[in-house]
């Protein structure tokens, strides 16, 4: 059952990333990019269930916490053309 | 009683997966970058919270079970705050210019009282 979850995320996140490849403008990729950050993340979970690896979970974590940083920074930088004004 | 949780978790992961599925093709199908980001968040904010929280009882110890409601917890509060920083950036445009209504020849209402 988790790895037909685990391929069901892995499904979604490539078809996510033709979004990220064929957006037409910069925001388009900015969603599909958040959006694939929280994929990401939960493939990492469902990994650390699958093959039973516990740290895995310190890596999710991380990579949250990570990826939320990122995108608050990425939408500061396009909404004024540089990061501190 | 661990059997039944288990079911429970594994329904709750299907789910959580096709909510997932479901926001991804909302964000390859939809018009515009608002509703792109209308669809992608919300689903993908639910189907990361039913995954989380169904994974629980599949954890093996409760330190895990732990790291897994902390990671729900962190998605709960940061995912809104992301996608309202974003849609943010998309209002208040100065390098996202082709957007598909804003090249239109009606103005915008609201848009002559910035100035």
């Amino acid at each position: 059952m988790i790895l037909f979850a685990l391929w069901g995320m892995v499904i979604s996140g490539m078809i996510g990333f033709v979004r990220v490849v064929t957006g037409p403008s910069a925001a388009d990729r900015l969603v599909a990019a958040d959006a694939l950050s929280v994929i990401f993340t939960m493939l990492l979970v469902l990994l650390s269930l699958y093959i039973e690896t516990p740290f895995l979970l310190d890596v999710a974590l991380a990579f949250a916490m990570l990826s939320f940083a990122d995108m608050l920074l990425m939408a500061k930088y396009f909404e004024h053309g540089e990061l501190y004004k | 009683m661990m059997p039944l949780l288990r079911f429970l978790g594994s329904v709750c992961i299907l789910a959580g997966v096709f909510f997932s599925f479901a926001a991804v093709v909302a964000i390859l199908r939809f018009p515009d970058v608002y509703t792109r980001l209308h669809g992608g968040t919300k689903a993908l904010s639910g189907g990361a919270l039913l995954i989380l929280l169904g994974s629980m009882p599949y954890a093996g110890s409760s330190l895990g079970a732990l790291k897994l409601l902390l990671i729900a917890v962190f998605f709960l509060i940061s995912n809104p705050m992301a996608s309202h920083a974003i849609a943010r950036a998309c209002h208040r445009r100065t390098l996202f210019k082709n957007f598909s209504h804003f090249s239109s020849e009606t103005p915008i209402e609201g848009e002559s009282m910035r100035e």
